[in-house]
């Protein structure tokens, strides 16, 4: 009985799980260490996965140090300081920041442009971005970064193993060992022994149905944390952006384009219910539709979760209250170059241009970001000696709500981090012995669902636990939907978890095997968002209770800890990392700016 | 009708077509019928994708001859689905994208 997989081991210094921003630039850094070896892990391909080449993007560095390295950039702002810079990120985080982090962060974001500024990455411009006081956000599309990145990542040396999905890390006596994972190329499975471990998997938006993040965005990286015991911190605030695409289905979760978006970007398209109303008079009556991000997430979510919603699942968004030539001359001025296009898309070859004359387009929030993740030190450090985590994957840097720009400032200053501090470990660290009876488990568990003949198709169990998340744990919360929730979570975990099989038992790139791998992950993921959510009794930042409407300064500007203790889920509470900024002591309500 | 050059070389299985009967809603993309059918009818369908937007080019392959990306090419009418020519096939419509064969 039992189906057995091929082995593969693999001996390294340093394993990097995840090959793009935060994995790559650790990489990089770690290979400048002589006598190591590197090694990078991926589910996807370098420059064809994770979310860094989706950015579309800016790179925030204060304004008066861009003017300084960069006189020649357009739009900086030299009023602007590493000070102002820092006073932005904390308050946009909503004083939940870990301020030593963010200390740290504004310093050695110009040393990092820099960096790739040599490396050959073009920069021209500066952008304004809503959040910040100054303009900061250096126009640099990911398409342009990931190019150099492998470039980079070759030239140091690194191994990068592709197609290849860690699900485990191998922990011995409470020091990192390495990792597992299934090889999806040929099936086999893999067994990597490291003396230091970087997580760069990036968040776990494909929890949700509709998302702007690319396929293997399911939280891999902070599941697999949190089974080895791993500390995970503010994991209630994943981030929506008020304006995906729900129709036609080519386009389900694209961004929509910048000419009719709504909140804060200055679109000039309407946001109507059902029954034609432009219900942003209820919520923000002077902003309306240039209301925040998170506003105007909140009462498109209120709208399709009451019943007023579009055909498809949205909202709808209407040019329709302009003249025909207003739209004809809208798609001129407001983004001559990019005209009808987003990323790859011809928009034109499926919602042509001319019908925005007659008909609304249908949007609603799309998973953008996850605020939270494994919870590191300034050093990249988690709980566990020789494990470190750097980029989406972590918390500490956004506290409740991250600044446009600020990821890719993030995974680049931070994975140069986690490789310098790792590389570091690794060179005076004792290679741990990997535990077989624990490797043995786990690849058990990998082939279970191919050993399985009967029971949960993988896409089905997916498409469940998109629509939980989405209905009960999603932009709008309350606490009898959050009970609601874990119990449903715990009942799949309980039992159709369990029953994951594959209807294609090959073992070579077998889609169904790495859904099934990976919807273990996400469920993980939701539970622990859903506890957290349930936990944090108020409204800030990325988090909305309808129960608790108000942000509470005076009880809830601390920090939610997860962290799985003896196979049970334990939640503390941590006192906010403060350094120059005071946190308020007030009880406002939700959404007013400071 | 989907017509899709299937293969599986580590199996010994030669390249052959297999057609599809796949309801395709207005403003879909080639992407949209992969996970049609990999959902509804053959999940052991084997592709790569990953940003659905345009931009990462994992999704690249022959449709209806052409070179060209999964996720922003729409469907209209019969459409056929090759790997991409000139790289290695790991199965189905995967390449190896670092390693180019003989056409």
């Amino acid at each position: 009985m039992g189906l057995f997989m091929n082995g593969e081991r693999i001996e390294t210094d340093v394993l990097i799980i995840g090959s793009e921003g935060a994995g790559a630039t650790a990489a990089i850094e770690a290979s400048k260490k002589e006598g190591l070896r590197v090694t990078i892990a991926t589910k996807g391909r370098m420059g064809k996965c994770g979310a860094t080449v989706t950015g579309d993007a800016d790179f925030d560095v204060d304004s008066r140090s861009l003017h300084e390295l960069f006189p020649w950039l357009e739009g900086t702002d030299p009023r602007d300081s590493q000070e102002i810079f820092f006073q932005d990120i904390v308050k946009g985080g909503k004083y939940l920041n870990n301020q030593r982090m963010v200390e740290i962060h504004v310093k050695e974001a110009p040393e990092r442009l820099r960096d790739l500024v040599d490396w050959g990455v073009k920069i021209e411009w500066v952008m304004h971005s809503s959040g910040h006081s100054y303009p900061r956000g250096v126009f640099i599309p990911g398409t342009r970064l990931v190019p150099v990145f492998k470039k980079k990542v070759k030239e140091g040396g690194v191994e990068v193993i592709e197609d290849t999905m860690i699900t485990d890390l191998l922990i011995n006596d409470g020091k990192v060992a390495g990792a597992v994972g299934l090889n999806i190329r040929n099936g086999n499975f893999i067994v990597f022994s490291a003396k230091a471990v970087v997580i760069a998997t990036g968040g776990c938006q494909r929890i949700y149905p509709i998302t702007t993040a690319p396929e293997e965005l399911t939280g891999d990286g902070l599941a697999m944390a949190y089974r080895a015991g791993v500390e995970l911190a503010d994991m209630e605030f994943p981030m929506f952006l008020p304006g995906g695409f729900v129709w036609p289905p080519a386009l389900l979760g694209v961004d929509v384009p910048f000419i009719l978006s709504t909140a804060g970007r200055y679109g000039p398209g309407h946001l109507l219910n059902r029954y034609g109303e432009r219900f942003m008079e209820k919520w923000a009556p002077k902003t309306m539709e240039h209301s925040t991000r998170d506003i105007c997430s909140v009462a498109m979510m209120t709208e399709i979760l009451e019943g007023r919603g579009s055909k498809h699942g949205g909202v709808y968004v209407s040019l329709k209250h302009l003249p025909d030539n207003l739209i004809d001359f809208i798609h001129e001025w407001q983004a001559p170059e990019v005209l009808w296009r987003y990323g790859g898309f011809d928009l034109d070859e499926f919602i042509p241009r001319d019908s925005l004359k007659r008909e609304a387009l249908e949007a609603a929030p799309a998973s953008h970001f996850f605020n939270g993740g494994i919870r590191i030190n300034e050093r990249c450090e988690t709980n566990i000696a020789g494990l470190f985590a750097a980029g989406e994957v972590t918390a500490g840097i956004h506290g409740g709500n991250r600044l446009s720009g600020n990821a890719f400032t993030e995974m680049v200053v931070w994975g140069t981090r986690a490789g310098r501090f790792a590389a570091e470990f690794a060179k005076r660290a004792e290679r741990q012995k990997i535990d077989e009876a624990q490797v043995e488990k786990l690849q058990s568990n990998i082939i279970q669902p191919l050993d399985r003949q009967e029971g949960k198709r993988p896409i089905e169990l997916k498409k469940k636990i998109q629509e939980l998340a989405w209905k009960k744990v999603g932009v709008i919360r309350d606490g009898p939907t959050l009970n609601e929730a874990i119990h449903e979570i715990r009942a799949i975990k309980e039992k159709e978890l369990k029953e994951l099989y594959t209807q294609s038992k090959d073992t070579a790139w077998n889609r169904e095997w790495v859904e099934a791998l990976q919807v273990e992950n996400m469920l993980q993921c939701l539970e622990i968002i859903a506890t957290a959510a349930l936990a944090r009794e108020e409204s800030r930042a990325a988090h909305y209770r309808k129960d608790f409407p108000n942000t509470d300064y005076l009880n809830w500007t601390k920090n939610i800890v997860v962290k799985l203790v003896n196979g049970k889920m334990q939640l503390r509470t941590e006192p906010v990392v403060v350094t120059k900024l005071k946190p308020p002591a007030k009880v406002v309500p939700y959404g007013i700016v400071e | 009708m989907v017509k899709i050059l299937r293969s599986n070389p580590k199996k010994g299985e030669n390249p052959r077509y297999v057609e599809y009967e796949v309801p395709v809603e207005e403003g879909a993309s080639v992407l949209n019928v992969l996970s049609y059918i990999y959902e509804n009818i053959d999940s052991g369908l084997a592709y790569y994708c990953s940003c659905r937007i345009g931009k990462c080019k994992g999704c690249i392959m022959m449709i209806n001859g052409k070179v060209g990306y999964a996720c922003t090419t729409p469907v209209r009418g019969d459409v056929t689905l090759e790997p991409a020519r000139g790289f290695e096939v790991i199965k189905d419509l995967v390449v190896n994208l670092e390693k180019k064969v003989e056409v």
